[in-house]
């Protein structure tokens, strides 16, 4: 026997009416006509198991920041890590099954970020994990030896801009796959 | 995307879901599996994960098992098909989903060194610092010099639009072999190309309306290079953000741009506009930095330059 069970919408509209609630208490975005969305939820396939699919890139993307937990991303809380943590992190985790999650490196990243919105830069309904934090990436930055070293991250808390975290630093994590 | 799962012969269910698990189908049509890497047909799944990916469509069945535990992805673009016997024991995973070619071809990051809590510049791997962006992507498959730094791929084009070797010494724009995307090239002499020419935000292809006051300033650059038709184009426009970050170099140390200087000369140092405003002041926009590689944005009122870009054939 056969049977067949269409999970996704409901998540879907789950999220949606979550994100919305959220969005309302915080995030300001302009209008789509005034800055074109970037990311726009019709570029993003939801997979129901905790991955999205960014069809611009094909990149796949974890729906929630590492820490929380649900298919609104409202259970649990985001954890941090230093830049170690986060490297570590990305390469036990197991996320709806697949052992190849690793953390994006600064050109993957910002393409998640949302141009016409801000506090936080990012389209909640499809990553509608609230707070969203400040993010690190994969990549290293290449410093006078006389700095304190630093890696990439993005601060999606507020624009979605790249700044330069000390590797000490505590940020937080969205892994990504490539393909898919 | 739909997945057609047969009972019969010539008679097919439509639906659409993201995994089945924990059940068996049975009984179904026999149909012979192809379009998928392997065959995938008569064979067990006793991996932890197994994923097969189409760009068109993956037939699946009949005598597939996939084993407790274990998680079979079938990806496809167009459908999938299951033919039964198809197993799923308890705690397996048979997960189906549509499979998105990717509408745009990122550029790797220039960074080809790793680095430790302390260090850069290390060789990979570094114990305790596993996954960095200089072990994967194109700058390790691509690594080659000969068409620009690491996994860049770069082609001169001469100003009436001609594919130049990588040794020419006279060109007026490069074509990104990665993301299909051509760009000015900044010269040294007077002239709507010069390096040293800045602009307050707005003009031509500027994106979006109505929040905040656009200038003019870099029309006589965009109008200019569509009416002498640059490398043989029409259609030039300033880019995205993420467009212009594209072109970033991560591995330069200043007072270098972050961007390959063979094929990009003349570049300054610092802020390029791009076409997007920005949301948090209606009195910026945003650009990319190429002293450091920053994406930011700046009031609209300040003067700094712009590298302009077209897509397509």
């Amino acid at each position: 026997m056969s049977k067949f069970i269409n999970l996704e919408p409901r998540y879907l509209l789950a999220a949606a009416l979550l994100a919305t609630a959220f969005s309302s208490e915080a995030q300001t975005c302009r209008g789509d006509s005034e800055i074109p969305s970037t990311t726009p939820t019709s570029d993003f396939h939801d997979h129901g198991d905790g991955t999205v699919t960014h069809k611009t890139t094909g990149l796949m993307w974890t729906k929630c920041t590492l820490g929380q937990t649900g298919s609104d991303c409202s259970g649990g809380s985001a954890t941090t890590y230093d830049w170690s943590g986060a490297l570590q992190a990305a390469k036990v985790s197991r996320i709806a099954g697949y052992s190849d999650w690793r953390v994006p490196n600064v050109k993957e990243l910002i393409t998640l970020v949302e141009k016409r919105c801000f506090d936080p830069a990012i389209n909640v309904a499809v990553f509608p994990g609230i707070p969203v934090s400040n993010i690190w990436t994969s990549s290293p930055t290449t410093d006078f030896p006389s700095n304190t070293p630093t890696s990439w991250g993005v601060n999606f808390a507020e624009f979605g801009y790249n700044f330069t975290y000390e590797r000490t630093d505590l940020l937080s994590l969205r892994l990504v796959r490539s393909g898919h | 995307m739909m997945i057609q799962v047969s009972k019969k012969p010539g008679k097919r269910r439509l639906v659409s879901l993201v995994f089945l698990s924990g059940f068996t189908v049975q009984g179904l049509a026999a149909e012979i599996c192809s379009g998928a890497p392997g065959d995938l047909h008569d064979v067990t799944y006793s991996a932890a994960q197994t994923t097969c990916t189409s760009d068109t469509t993956i037939e699946a069945g009949p005598n597939v098992v996939v084993i407790a535990d274990a998680w079979l992805s079938l990806f496809a673009a167009s459908h999938v098909t299951l033919t039964g016997p198809f197993t799923i024991e308890e705690q397996a995973r048979l997960r189906i989903a549509p499979h998105y070619s990717a509408l745009i071809t990122m550029n790797d990051t220039g960074i080809v060194a790793c680095a430790d809590e302390d260090n850069s510049g290390l060789a990979c791997p570094v114990v305790a610092f596993p996954g960095q962006d200089a072990e994967s992507g194109r700058d390790v498959t691509r690594g080659n010099d000969a068409d620009g730094h690491a996994g860049f791929s770069f082609t001169k084009l001469s100003m009436a639009g001609g594919l130049l070797p990588a040794n020419a010494t006279n060109w007026s724009c490069v074509r990104d072999n990665v993301t299909g995307l051509t760009w000015e090239v900044k010269t040294d002499v007077a002239g709507i190309h010069f390096k040293g020419n800045t602009y307050r935000w707005g003009g031509e292809t500027a994106q979006g309306n109505g929040f905040g006051a656009y200038y003019a300033d870099w029309n006589s650059l965009v109008n200019g290079s569509n009416a002498e038709q640059l490398c043989g184009f029409s259609d030039w426009r300033v880019p995205t953000v993420v467009e212009l970050q594209s072109l970033v170099s991560y591995n330069r140390l200043a007072p270098d741009p972050v961007i390959d200087t063979d094929y990009f000369p003349n570049t300054i140092n610092t802020h390029f506009w791009s076409a997007l405003p920005s949301a948090a002041a209606s009195t910026n926009a945003s650009n990319v930095d190429f002293g450091m590689g920053f994406v930011g944005a700046l009031p609209r009122n300040l003067t700094v330059f712009v590298r302009l870009v077209r897509s397509g054939k």
